[in-house]
């Protein structure tokens, strides 16, 4: 298990640069090149346009038989769809392939998501015992995601970003509720990892994430390295706290075989 | 690989939030621990809190560093006189986003038209984040008669959009590669802009990651040839072409 990498987010679409990132074989080579095993991915359609179609996509990736990468699904939902959402959740949440519901802050403004805003949608999600990630690319979106860690008592929360460059704050909200964790992706610095260790005693909560295609994975384990981590905090934060969080107590290969292990609900 | 490699860009000093750390310690350290040969740095101090004394800074501990970092210096155009604050700079740079000054700014058009004059051809470092910024830049230089070279610096979305077109239509703009942290970034400028015309800069080790950046130009899908080029060769080119202020 040494040698497992588990980012648990990364994007999923073609950017300019990346144009081939919806392209499974093309993305799981790009994984395999930096050493990732196992990737949980999050529609970039979805999150910017299209829930129904993005969301669909993943389900279809995930969900191959063919892959070489163990590849898992974080299903978008948005506040402002509720009905959609909500459909969406009783389609693919029960599927062992996704890992949880997904909150970006909103497309066409960047405001983060709220507590108020989402908390219908948070109740629901609260129904399916998954994980809830809420991307958290400034300090004042980390604030928002320990009010909603706060309010979804039991629901592991995975703030993804770090708060950007303004991972100092957002390091020093996220250290009270137990049930908020934190992904390294964000910015580039090795320092932050080592103050959230001290800040949060120890690397118990903190998880391996890319981000990509955005940011290279081959960067963030650079970033990894050069932290200078020891045994223990380095395979907490690669693999092994993401296989407590989500579960894969005998790892994501040992885990149920590909396929959406339940059938939908309601359809 | 046949050709050491250099970054272009990399800054010591003191950087909110990531901390204190005075001198030129830490770049070396990094440096050696990363196999980078040489660097052309600057002080946070130029950027942060004052241009002269921060260009003074830099240039003395470069000259201590026997031969492995090059002093850059900050044109602030805020400061006046600021063009006369370069003496012995391998890299005039401006940081119009972060100092945050307008490109359209009768202090810097004074400063390029006093350089130009003097016949000054030393290199540019352009932080062109903010887009527009570097179209507007490009308008300025034809104004003030200024010839050096341009690296566009801070390059994401927009910004990125915006470098390779001006880099496209003139051969003195040329791409740092501190922004292009994603997946396929350096390739796609490589690919657009040519081989000869990307260079490596990290932003370490105050603003960014000498690992990092370093890895990601290796799995940018290069070959060995256009590696060697985007991680040493081009920037020997440039800091030899250009000479240092006069």
């Amino acid at each position: 298990m040494a040698h497992e990498i588990i980012d648990v987010h990364c994007g999923w679409g073609p950017t300019p640069a990346a144009p081939t990132w919806n392209q499974s074989a093309a993305v799981q080579a790009a994984l395999e090149t930096r050493g990732i095993t196992t990737a949980c991915l999050s529609s970039v359609l979805a999150r910017r346009y299209d829930p129904i179609g993005g969301n669909e996509t993943i389900a279809e990736v995930v969900s191959a038989k063919e892959n070489t990468r163990d590849l898992r699904g974080w299903l978008v939902v948005q506040p402002a769809q509720h009905e959609e959402s909500s459909a969406l959740m009783r389609r693919f949440l029960y599927s062992e392939r996704f890992v949880g519901a997904a909150l970006y802050p909103n497309p066409a403004t960047g405001a983060p998501v709220t507590l108020e805003y989402a908390r219908e949608l948070l109740i629901l999600v609260r129904r399916y015992s998954k994980s809830l990630l809420i991307e958290t690319p400034t300090a004042e979106a980390m604030w928002e995601a320990v009010e909603i860690a706060g309010f979804m008592q039991g629901v592991k929360i995975v703030a993804s970003g770090m708060g950007g460059e303004e991972w100092r704050s957002a390091i020093d909200f996220a250290v009270k509720p137990s049930n908020l964790f934190l992904d390294i992706s964000g910015s580039l610095v090795p320092e932050k990892i080592h103050y959230a260790i001290h800040a949060m005693n120890g690397a118990r909560k903190i998880l391996f994430a890319s981000g990509a295609p955005n940011t290279d994975p081959a960067a963030v384990l650079a970033m990894v390295d050069e932290a200078g981590l020891s045994t223990d905090e380095r395979e907490k934060i690669l693999h092994a706290n993401a296989q407590r969080i989500f579960g894969w107590s005998l790892g994501p290969a040992d885990a149920e075989p590909g396929g959406l292990a339940l059938k939908p609900i309601g359809n | 690989m046949a050709e050491p490699i250099l970054d272009l860009f990399t800054l010591f000093g003191a950087m909110p939030p990531r901390g204190t750390d005075p001198g030129t310690g830490l770049l070396k350290t990094a440096m050696a621990k990363h196999g980078v040969a040489g660097a052309v740095t600057l002080s946070t101090r130029a950027i942060f809190h004052a241009a002269a004394a921060g260009n003074r800074e830099t240039q003395a501990l470069c000259n201590e560093s026997g031969g492995v970092l090059l002093p850059a210096a900050i044109l602030d155009p805020r400061t006046p006189l600021a063009e006369t604050l370069l003496t012995g700079a391998r890299l005039i740079s401006l940081f119009p986003t972060t100092q945050k000054w307008p490109i359209a700014y009768a202090p810097l058009e004074l400063a390029l038209g006093a350089l130009a004059s003097r016949g000054v051809k030393t290199p540019l470092f352009f932080e062109a984040t903010r887009p527009g910024d570097a179209t507007h830049l490009r308008t300025l230089l034809a104004a003030t008669g200024f010839t050096g070279s341009v690296v566009l610096a801070g390059l994401t979305g927009a910004a990125f959009a915006e470098a390779t077109a001006l880099a496209r239509t003139d051969e003195r703009y040329l791409l740092c590669t501190d922004s292009l942290q994603g997946v396929g970034e350096i390739k796609l400028a490589v690919d657009l802009v040519g081989a000869g015309r990307v260079l490596f800069g990290s932003g370490g080790v105050a603003r960014g990651s000498l690992a990092a950046s370093l890895a990601v130009a290796r799995v940018a899908g290069l070959t060995e040839e256009v590696l060697a080029q985007v991680l040493g060769g081009n920037t020997k080119r440039l800091l030899a072409a250009g000479g240092a202020v006069a």
